[in-house]
């Protein structure tokens, strides 16, 4: 399976911690059952966003050799 | 229900200085700031600009420490949040216990302990935390069964307390209290009380008003 690209995995992680960061603005200026989710929510896509740089951090410095 | 009673509820007094739930939000709302401005400028204006390095070091600062950074403050931000009564209320089906709470009328152990302002603020919180080393864990996880049951729309009327309910809970501020100690029946009953062989609302009426009583809190088409 071919996987995408570095740039392509960092550019997903930078639109999921966009949205993610989004998500988690309501709750911080209201309690609400609704925006619990939204945070939980929000949570899940920054921890996606982490891993997909972590990926292709990892992969830009084993083609470079450093690892 | 004397005139200065009525007010002292009425005006609640703020909290001094900075909180530790205000603190929190500040900092997450900063690091959300920096990490969307700063993302959108490097990955879409600022990239094809930049050394490969830089770059690096960059999304590492937006995608990982400022969005751990904001994700710690609004998980704690909101944790301290959910200590508050009008979080508690937030979900309408504990609108007629906070209603309750506040009826100057009412006998209900909760609305009392308030009235005297026993427990001047997050009064659902300091009753229904357990005081042992899990005490707050085992509140978060009451909290998310209970905000599960609400938003999936699955909770059953009358709303019941899960459990027994332990006397611990009240015995951490009153087991040491004048007015506790110096009851003789308290003194008899140490050993049933402290072992939850008997229940403190047995003598002292019920935190809350009766199941019958309350009025229905769904307000969805589900029974």
């Amino acid at each position: 399976m071919r996987l995408p690209s570095s740039d392509a995995l960092i550019r997903a992680a930078v639109l999921l911690t966009v949205m993610g960061l989004l998500l988690l603005l309501p709750i911080l200026f209201a309690i609400r059952a609704g925006w619990v989710g939204l945070f939980m929510l929000g949570s899940l896509l920054l921890t996606v966003s982490m891993g997909l740089y972590v990926v292709a951090v990892v992969r830009e410095l084993r083609r470079g050799g450093a690892l | 229900m004397r005139a200065w009673t009525v007010l002292a509820m009425a005006a609640p007094e703020p909290p001094h200085g900075a909180t530790l739930g205000g603190t929190l939000e500040v900092l997450a709302l900063f690091a959300m700031g920096v990490a969307l401005v700063g993302l959108v400028l490097v990955e879409f204006v600022l990239k094809s600009r930049m050394a490969r390095s830089t770059y690096r070091w960059t999304l590492l600062l937006g995608l990982f420490i400022l969005p751990g950074v904001a994700l710690l403050g609004t998980t704690g931000h909101m944790f301290e949040s959910m200590k508050e009564v009008e979080s508690c209320q937030s979900c309408h089906v504990m609108e007629p216990f906070v209603v309750d709470m506040h009826d100057p009328r009412s006998a209900t152990l909760a609305a009392r302990h308030y009235r005297s302002g026993a427990i001047p603020t997050k009064q659902c919180y300091a009753c229904h935390t357990g005081y042992g080393i899990f005490g707050t864990v085992e509140a978060k996880r009451d909290g998310f069964r209970h905000w599960l049951l609400y938003v999936t729309d699955t909770w059953k009327e009358p709303l019941t307390y899960k459990g027994t309910y332990p006397n611990a809970n009240c015995l951490a501020c009153h087991a040491t209290s004048p007015t506790f100690t110096v009851v003789e029946s308290h003194g008899a009953l140490r050993q049933q009380l402290a072992n939850d062989e008997m229940n403190c609302f047995t003598c002292h009426g019920l935190p809350h008003p009766a199941r019958p009583t309350r009025a229905p809190t769904r307000v969805t088409i589900n029974p």
